[in-house]
């Protein structure tokens, strides 16, 4: 790093009255962006019409909170705060213009970027969900360019020692914006939403009530279907998690023979993994159905007709057999695991007498344990969620419309029909949320238990 | 400057991604999937803008296109109003009214689903329906506490089908047009197990009959749990207590019986494909590949399965009056077109609604839709509609549907008591063991009535 710093000191000197090109503009437009601002604290600390007209519409749960949880007074508080913003932006241009041209101060400069970035992005969550239509969208989206340039500017006029790496730490952080700002409208604000709305009484179409922990409650309750499905949900993971792994080890070993073909077997064992969910469920009720495949087998030996999907010790392991099918993914990562596997050991060990058992037991398996870990983390966060052959299986949601036996009713299931179909958003996000706590705990328990079974060859992750 | 540039693209991409965000609400039209634009209507009269309404329904391909052409000619027709199409997929129906109604963004008018209707008509969420010519009949009025909240678009009811030629061939007497004949349960079961035939050409009545291989069934029944309320109150019982709808009463010996006989079609008598495991929709296909001589259906199949495949193919089919468990009764019930509460243009919407239902009588021509008002079931002189070639032949439908309906016809659960949703899929489950004979109709049924109960209650 020192040998950089010293290569770039001269170089700050040339680039000075550049970035001071940038600067003084930069600080112009914050002062004038300061003005709007005040102009439109005045209006919406004023204008009670404004306000009427700027309420949310368009999010489920902030809504809520605007009608039900949101104090009344509220509203005026952000326009007192925009006053505040805009006082502070004033202070930041003049500052701007000021020192734009003072390396010196450039450290300061993107001092001030930085809160900057920090006050415009909530503005921009805020007025993203409480104002009716995104009408005030354009107020941050304005005011965010700025921010930019000010970072960027003050990046480039900045000569402290470091100078390179701070830059480039800011045009990263400068280049990770959008990505944060989408994993927060679609991720965190959602993720955080859905507990909100678990505290809610919230029955479509009647008004919510705050309700605290009962949902959560009743879903511990007796006589609730909550720990039944949840009960259904595991024994299928489980199934769908080994059965995988096991078929996936076996199908890889073979495959990575010398075997004619191999690039056509490999091909077809991955193909069910590219096909649309929706079409292969078709295709396995019929297997399934009355007058399946496998019912006609039976039959043509004298046997009884199963009916796969509608015996309730037969479903699960049914509807588990098609994410085993499904798993060419699993397959293909376990195939280059095992090529992966040194020969050197495999070698030495057959010198020293251990049959392929041994060797498979004792080194394929142990040098493949992180790819094994990785297949089972993502199998099983996948399989927990398992929703669609539910609903394919059953009829769509319609609720009623076909027989459904309770071996179907998945936790992800009845959080879709309690949420969606009944209109019950309150016990919806409780059981959402009860789903999202599981998934982390048994996801803990993998990582926990691992730490006993994991040998990772270079040494491991620090 | 490539980090200048690079800076570009950042604010580029945080523009792109905000005005991504942004485009939805206002514009018009957001209704998800209208490929078909109405036409640019006339300029409004005193160049007012036109008051814009949603209206949003489902269907298949050939529903949405006549609907659209209905909004089409309304918009030609009402250059003040401008009519949006919004179709939605039927088994969505709920889930998007839920979600709309949480974001409070409803279309002004649309279909309703039957269950969804006692709770928001409950909420306020449906505007009350008003008439200025006849009122609709009762049996398809939707009531909540003692009062008419809102009416199905028309009337249907659950109807038994017949393949003439299956009877005939078998050498069965028909069945009867009147509730006087009516079969008892046991002489049903009897027909229907002269009507099953295995592959090697026996009967049910055959001590050697097949039942792993079997041709024909004498009866099929469409696995809708709602329907099961039929029995129920054919047999003496019901789902739910006529004078308190919070009082479940499906665990009745009466209900019970009713329900263990329908399972017993199959586990007993082996004279219908086990419930369920058939697909819903298409009893077309099963009539026109042998596979059944008789189905209980809604009355829509006459005009969307049964007629078309007696035009197409010649299905030679007819209709009779139910088998009695005891009582002489039908269900009927039917989804709505509703004003949603809350339209920016009421009355705009209001005059649409009625333009609409008046132009919706094609759907009793084409044998889909019976009327709404009780005089066209008790006066003869006003059965013309019953007349059409879509209908089966009159002199069986006046007597098996037509004084059914008049007479008989019981509205379904979901016309008056709430939460229907959640508990015909608690129902569901419940009974999926009688079906497969591990548990009996009355076993389940007194297990889960506890649940039913906090369901309806709740």
């Amino acid at each position: 790093m020192g040998a950089s710093d010293t290569k770039m000191q001269p170089k700050t000197a040339t680039d000075t009255p550049k970035a001071s090109g940038i600067l003084r503009p930069v600080g112009v437009l914050y002062v004038l962006f300061s003005a709007l601002t005040v102009f439109i604290a005045v209006i919406g600390a004023s204008g009670a019409e404004l306000l009427e007209g700027l309420m949310p519409q368009g999010f489920v749960f902030l809504n809520a909170v605007r009608n039900y949880a949101m104090p009344a007074g509220f509203m005026p508080h952000f326009f007192h705060f925009l006053f505040l913003f805009a006082a502070f932006r004033l202070a930041v241009g003049c500052m701007t213009i000021r020192f734009g041209k003072t390396p010196e101060r450039g450290g300061l400069l993107g001092l001030l970027g930085k809160i900057d970035l920090w006050i415009v992005i909530p503005i921009m969550v805020f007025s993203l969900f409480f104002f009716d239509g995104f009408h005030f969208m354009w107020f941050p989206i304005l005011s965010l360019p700025l921010t930019m340039l000010l970072l960027h500017g003050s990046a480039k006029l900045d000569n402290r020692p470091g100078r390179a790496a701070r830059e480039e730490a800011r045009t990263a952080k400068i280049f990770l914006i959008p990505a944060f700002l989408g994993l927060t409208f679609m991720t965190y604000i959602p993720l955080t939403a859905v507990f909100g709305i678990s505290l809610f009484d919230w029955n479509i179409p009647f008004a919510p009530e705050f309700a605290g922990f009962t949902n959560i409650i009743e879903l511990f309750s007796q006589g609730s279907f909550f720990w039944t499905s949840v009960w259904y949900t595991l024994i299928y993971s489980f199934l769908a998690v080994f059965l995988g792994m096991v078929y996936s080890m076996c199908v890889a070993l073979l495959l990575n023979r010398k075997i004619p073909g191999k690039v056509f077997f490999r091909t077809a064992v991955y193909l069910p993994f590219i096909i649309p969910v929706v079409s292969s469920m078709l295709v396995f009720w019929l297997i399934y159905s009355h007058d399946g495949v496998i019912n006609n087998i039976i039959t043509m030996f004298g046997g009884e007709r199963i009916h796969f999907l509608f015996e309730s010790a037969t479903i699960i392991p049914a509807i588990a057999m098609i994410a085993v099918w499904a798993s060419g993914n699993i397959i293909v990562i376990k195939i280059a695991g095992i090529s992966n596997v040194p020969r050197t050991y495999l070698e030495s060990a057959e010198i020293d007498g251990a049959n392929a058992w041994h060797r498979f037991w004792k080194i394929t398996i142990p040098c493949m344990s992180p790819i094994i870990f990785y297949n089972m983390l993502m199998s099983l966060i996948t399989n927990m969620q398992v929703v669609v052959p539910s609903l394919m299986l059953t009829g769509g949601g319609q609720s009623g419309a076909t027989v459904t036996p309770a071996q179907f009713r998945f936790v992800a299931y009845e959080l879709y029909n309690t949420a969606f179909n009944f209109g019950w958003l309150g016990r919806g996000g409780a059981i959402s949320f009860m789903l999202f706590v599981l998934i982390g705990i048994l996801t803990a328990i993998l990582f926990i238990t691992s730490k006993k079974w994991l040998f990772y060859e270079g040494g491991g992750p620090a | 400057m490539k980090k200048f540039l690079a800076l570009l693209m950042a604010v580029v991409l945080i523009i792109g991604l905000v005005a991504a965000c942004t485009a939805t609400p206002d514009t018009p039209g957001a209704g998800p999937g209208v490929d078909t634009p109405a036409p640019a209507p006339e300029p409004p009269p005193e160049g007012e803008e036109p008051a814009t309404i949603t209206y949003m329904f489902w269907g298949d391909e050939a529903e949405v296109e006549n609907v659209t052409n209905l909004i089409n000619e309304f918009n030609a027709l009402h250059p003040h109003i401008i009519v949006e199409p919004w179709p939605v997929d039927r088994a969505e129906i709920a889930a998007v009214l839920t979600t709309l109604a949480a974001a409070g963004e409803l279309p002004d008018t649309g279909f309703m689903t039957e269950p969804l209707t006692i709770p928001w008509a409950q909420a306020g969420f449906i505007e009350a329906p008003t008439f200025a010519g006849e009122t609709p009949r009762d049996v398809i009025s939707f009531q909540w506490e003692g009062e008419a909240v809102a009416y199905s678009s028309c009337t249907v009811q659950l109807t038994m089908f017949y393949d003439l030629d299956r009877f005939d061939d078998a050498g069965v007497a028909r069945p009867p047009k009147t509730t006087a004949d009516a079969w008892s349960w046991d002489e049903f079961v009897d027909v229907a197990k002269s009507l099953t035939f295995d592959t090697a050409g026996r009967n049910a009545h055959d001590p050697a009959f097949d039942r792993n291989n079997v041709e024909m069934y004498g009866f099929y029944l469409e696995p809708a749990v709602w329907q099961l309320e039929l029995w129920a109150l054919s047999n003496g019982g019901g789902f739910f207590n006529p004078n308190d709808w919070s009082d479940v009463i499906i665990n009745s010996p009466e209900s019970a019986e009713a329900i263990q006989r329908i399972a017993d079609l199959y586990l007993e008598h082996g004279v219908m494909p086990r419930y369920g495991t058939w697909p819903a929709d298409g009893i077309d296909t099963w009539f026109l590949e042998e596979n059944v001589a008789m189905a209980v259906n809604g009355s829509w199949s006459i005009g969307v399965w049964m007629s078309p495949a007696r035009d197409d193919h010649g299905l030679n089919y007819s209709v009779s009056v139910l088998p009695n468990m005891g009582r002489n009764v039908t269900l009927a019930t039917a989804g709505l077109v509703v004003q949603y509460a809350g339209s920016a243009h009421p009355e705009a919407a209001a005059e649409w609604l009625a333009w609409f239902v008046e132009q919706s009588g094609f759907l009793i021509e084409i044998g889909i839709w019976m009327p709404r008002y009780q005089s066209m079931f008790t006066d003869e002189a006003l059965m013309g509609w019953a007349q059409t070639p879509a209908f089966p032949p009159f002199e069986d439908f006046r007597t098996a549907v037509i004084d059914v309906s008049a007479n008989y016809a019981v509205s379904a659960a979901w016309h008056w008591v709430p939460n229907m949703e959640p508990f015909l899929e608690e129902l569901s489950s419940i009974l999926a063991p009688v079906w497969s004979g591990e548990q009996t109709a009355q076993e389940a049924l007194d297990a889960g009535r506890p649940a039913l109960s906090a369901i309806i209650g709740g």
